[in-house]
């Protein structure tokens, strides 16, 4: 099929062989690629139980047959493996040049496999496979690493590398692409560093062809102008995505220290829409994405003067800032570019300050563990500090490095209630007592709290549905995150496609204009349905079960403090009706396990049968 | 006639060069593209692409006489280029290029006086300068 090279690139690290592994073209019509394509290869090719971090696990690193086209927000890669966070399946996205590089290499993803003797990284150029020794890299930023890699190949090369996060294992440590784009979620750059892979190079001059390149530009021409017109679009163009935290603070979602309000006052003029702004020197966009929602933001004094990052994006704004109790927005920039630096997700990492925040105001912890350090909410020094800490893992970093879910274990005394995780995954910057729908993406989301997933505000916040009943919440659910899956699998990024807005069906002819295989709208929501399913196999094999699709105890029992949600929890029973209905819709048993003629009218099989 | 950059538009994105190389080879592939945004940050850059300059250091430096100054723009003859590189060498803007696929010498041809870049770029970064 065009638009597919029909192979991905199979590395045995351990050995230092690599050989080609054909895709069949009926496991990409039945998969499509990305995020689908993950889900069957990594259920069938891993064996049941091994620890995420063992040489056993694979890590595949993949794209779609969108990839490198000129449809928009085309330039990303998803890293697929067994989670050290969950246990289950994750599915980590970034972009950058590595992913379209990747196909002009000739291969629709990597297959890597085994461990390092030494630190390493592996370099495409040409249809040349090298292993080379990273021990000279090894230790350094994700900056200096990248600034070396490029200086060794080029400029133009694709690259993606780990920081000091990932060698020392931090649970939440990231995979850096481009510097300033990173594949952050569910521990991808743990995985990476305990293969001792320090980074990835590519470089190819293989063409993508596709199939009706006329009918692909006359479409594309059609949306992108669309696109232009989009106010929604409009508005990331000039703010990026920090105008979020307008909307998440007017309803009551923007988390305020740990979780424990849902508003915050001192956003006004300094972290909202209008605050960011001052800041911003420049745009920046994806590859062929002219949308270009990032932004580059300068500290233009005080003690951060010159900090320049591309970012911060609304995640890393509300939760280094509100949920520290952080107004100081150059102190946010300031965070940002650390987490690049050394490799960490930056939603989780704040989190884990947070967390350790309220446990030092709660006297859970004390000035021993800290070292001294006052750790209030809005202590933004200290906060910079513990990123480092965590990092190397010294001190009380070492315990916040498990991430949130492990330190309460430490830490005890009922610090698990506020620990805000699910599936060990710390939550994005939205407050799920914000709605039913919300909580239930939350609690579902197969890779733990995601917003990435499925976003119900987007219509419970914007009065579309009831936020507080739990009618029709799981249908709701199940049709967000089969979209964004459609997305994922092909795989572009989803917010051109939401702010045209433009629906599956058009994305339908993307695809068929591309590979020149007929592939309907109803296709594509059956395979998002199947490979939703899929991964619930892969989870529930892996232990995972119905008690883990659940939240923290703050969000069944605790009232949001103050704002618009004052008051609001999410009762527990709401969500165990939600979640019967969830199942019932996918066709899961009450526990969730996928039933039998579930399995068999989604065409799939079990492992090890192709 | 030329294409002017406008850099205070520009993203970075490379679109223009996504649809640079479908324009002229059916294809996608960046590197075959006539105009290149070179890798910077943070601040991105926007592409570089042939000035048409009225005293061109390429035509001068070929040595096949693949590269002529015509009224309006300079032209490549690609049967007559050997992909021998001095173009690319002389000029003083970085504008010039090498095909990956062909070795040969690529240059902005203005795509006949309606290019694709131009009309793809809705950041308007590009516009055509007569």
């Amino acid at each position: 099929m065009k638009g597919y090279c029909g192979k991905l690139l199979e590395i045995d690290l351990t050995n230092e062989t690599s050989k080609e592994f054909p895709l069949e073209k009926t496991l990409l019509k039945k998969f499509i690629g990305g995020r689908g394509l993950g889900s069957k290869l990594i259920y069938d090719l891993l064996p049941p139980n091994i620890d995420p971090l063992s040489p056993e696990n694979i890590m595949l690193i993949l794209t779609g047959p969108l990839t490198g086209s000129a449809v928009p927000g085309s330039g990303k890669f998803v890293v697929v493996t067994k989670s050290p966070v969950s246990g289950g399946f994750v599915d980590s996205y970034s972009s950058g040049r590595f992913a379209p590089e990747l196909k002009f290499c000739g291969y629709d993803g990597l297959m890597i496999r085994g461990k390092a003797k030494e630190p390493m990284y592996v370099c495409l150029r040409n249809g040349k496979v090298e292993f080379m020794s990273a021990k000279e890299l090894w230790g350094k930023d994700t900056f200096d690493t990248e600034e070396q890699l490029r200086e060794i190949y080029g400029p133009e090369i694709g690259c993606i590398c780990i920081g000091p996060a990932g060698e020392n294992l931090v649970k939440f440590a990231s995979i850096n692409s481009d510097f300033y784009r990173q594949a952050a979620r569910g521990g991808v750059g743990t995985v990476m560093g305990s293969k001792q892979l320090k980074a990835l190079v590519a470089l190819g001059h293989k063409s993508i062809s596709c199939h009706d390149p006329r009918g692909l530009m006359e479409l594309l021409n059609l949306h992108l102008t669309k696109l232009f017109q989009s106010p929604v679009a409009q508005n990331r163009m000039k703010y990026g995505t920090p105008s979020t935290l307008d909307v998440t603070n007017a309803a009551g979602m923007l988390p305020t220290h740990n979780f424990q309000s849902g508003h915050y006052e001192k956003a006004k003029d300094t972290l909202d829409s209008e605050g960011v702004y001052k800041s911003i020197v420049k745009s920046r966009g994806c590859y062929d994405c002219q949308i270009a929602c990032g932004i580059i933001t300068r500290a233009k004094s005080g003690p951060y003067e010159g900090t320049t990052v591309e970012g911060p994006e609304y995640e890393t704004l509300g939760l280094f800032g509100p949920n520290i109790g952080n107004s100081y927005l150059p102190a946010i920039l300031q965070a940002n570019i650390l987490c690049d630096k050394l490799g960490i997700d930056t939603i989780s990492a704040a989190n884990a300050i947070a967390f350790a925040m309220e446990c030092f105001e709660r006297g859970i912890i004390d000035k021993k563990q800290t070292n001294g350090v006052e750790l209030n909410f809005g202590n933004y020094e200290a906060a910079l500090d513990l990123i480092e800490s965590i990092a190397y893992r010294e001190g009380i970093g070492d315990t916040l490095a498990g991430g949130v879910h492990s330190a309460a274990k430490a830490f005890g005394q009922d610090s698990e209630d506020f620990a805000m995780q699910v599936k060990g995954l710390e939550f994005p910057a939205y407050d799920p007592r914000v709605g039913y729908g919300t909580a239930l993406s939350y609690a579902v989301s197969p890779r733990g709290a995601c917003h990435r997933r499925a976003w119900p505000p987007a219509l419970e916040v914007l009065g579309k549905a009831d936020p507080y009943s739990t009618e029709n919440k799981a249908n709701l659910v199940k049709h967000l995150a089969d979209e964004n899956t459609v997305f994922h699998s092909m795989l572009v990024c989803d917010f051109p496609a939401k702010w045209i807005p433009l629906e599956v069906k058009e994305y339908a002819k993307y695809l068929t204009f591309v590979t020149g295989e007929q592939f309907d709208e109803d296709e594509l929501w059956q395979m998002a349905d199947r490979v939703e399913t899929q991964i619930r196999l892969f989870n529930t094999r892996e232990g995972l079960k119905r008690q883990d699709d659940t939240l923290p105890g703050r969000i069944f029992k605790e009232g949001v403090v103050a704002g618009p949600t004052q008051g609001r929890i999410i009762p527990y029973d709401a969500l165990s009706k939600m979640l019967d209905d969830y199942y019932a819709l996918r066709g899961w048993d009450k526990e969730g396990f996928p039933k039998d003629d579930t399995i068999k009218r989604l065409g799939l099989t079990d492992r090890g049968e192709a | 006639m030329r294409i002017r950059v406008i850099k205070s538009n520009c993203v970075g994105c490379q679109a223009c060069q996504v649809v640079c190389s479908m324009a002229h080879y059916g294809e996608f592939n960046p590197k075959r593209a006539r105009l290149q945004v070179p890798f910077t940050h943070p601040m991105p850059s926007a592409p570089k692409v042939c000035l048409q300059c009225a005293k061109p250091k390429c035509v001068d430096a070929c040595p096949t006489g693949a590269l002529t100054k015509g009224k309006d723009q300079v032209y490549l003859d690609q049967e007559l280029c050997t992909g021998c590189g001095e173009c690319i060498n002389a000029c003083p803007f970085d504008a010039i290029y090498m095909d990956p696929v062909s070795g040969l010498a690529i240059k902005c041809d203005l795509c006949g006086g309606d290019p694709a870049c131009v009309k793809f770029c809705k950041r308007k970064a590009l516009e055509v300068k007569e």
